[in-house]
């Protein structure tokens, strides 16, 4: 995180470890939308999860009942 | 003469009555064997209907029942997302950045964390809260002074502030 009152430390320090200084800033905002979209990616992979246990669970072979074995006739 | 005539009509009346009631005793047994055997398929029927209509009743159920679940299960995973953007709208990130960026980036890593091991936790890796963070995660780039949030760093998720949950 880096502001106006580190910045300058900032850029020594990075150069110092990289030798150049060229790197990827986001603000603030573009934080939020970044943060926003991995939680909508989140919420499609949960999802997909949820309707892919739907499905399983709906193609289940019934358990054996004992309605056939009931049914009689008079 | 006559009476041989008319012995002849009697006997061939009763003959007659005779004949027709044993050729209706016949039809009758026929219809009779014809009408149980109907009687038996539509009981087969029947029957095999009756457990039609009970397995598509079970059948409908338990899908009524699955798209219920599945449709709470919907409204669930939207839960993070309807959070986080309450979390932002509550939040001033800007301000928090000029006055601490220091614990603010403690904050947002701590949260990414708690963030990486729910959906790892989530897509299947059971190690929980024991899997390594990872490796971007746990550097340090050098931008945080000595006073620097140690939530970046270590396995700690505490000082997530952007909770999911």
């Amino acid at each position: 995180m880096v502001n106006k009152d580190n910045l300058e430390q900032f850029v020594a320090d990075f150069t110092a470890e990289h030798g150049e200084f060229a790197i990827v800033a986001l603000s603030i905002d573009n934080y939020e939308n970044l943060a926003l979209n991995i939680a909508d990616l989140r919420r499609y992979i949960n999802q997909q999860t949820d309707i892919i246990v739907y499905y399983e669970e709906s193609m289940k072979p019934d358990a054996p009942s004992d309605n056939n074995k009931n049914t009689s006739t008079d | 003469m006559a009476r041989v005539y008319i012995l002849l009509l009697v006997f061939g009346l009763l003959g007659g009555v005779g004949f027709g009631a044993w050729k209706y005793y016949t039809d009758t047994q026929q219809r009779i064997q014809t009408l149980a055997e109907n009687n038996a398929k539509l009981e087969t029927a029947l029957e095999t209907s009756e457990a039609s209509i009970t397995a598509l009743q079970a059948q409908a159920e338990q899908t009524a029942q699955l798209t219920a679940q599945l449709q709470t299960q919907l409204q669930q995973a939207e839960q993070y997302g309807d959070n986080l953007r309450k979390r932002l709208r509550q939040l001033d990130l800007n301000a928090d950045a000029l006055a601490n960026p220091a614990d603010l980036e403690g904050r947002m890593n701590g949260a990414t964390a708690k963030l990486w091991r729910e959906i790892m936790g989530e897509t299947g890796n059971d190690t929980g809260s024991n899997s390594a963070l990872p490796e971007w995660l746990q550097q340090n780039a050098g931008t945080r002074d000595q006073n620097s949030n140690p939530g970046s760093a270590d396995n700690s998720t505490s000082s997530s502030q952007t909770q999911a949950n």
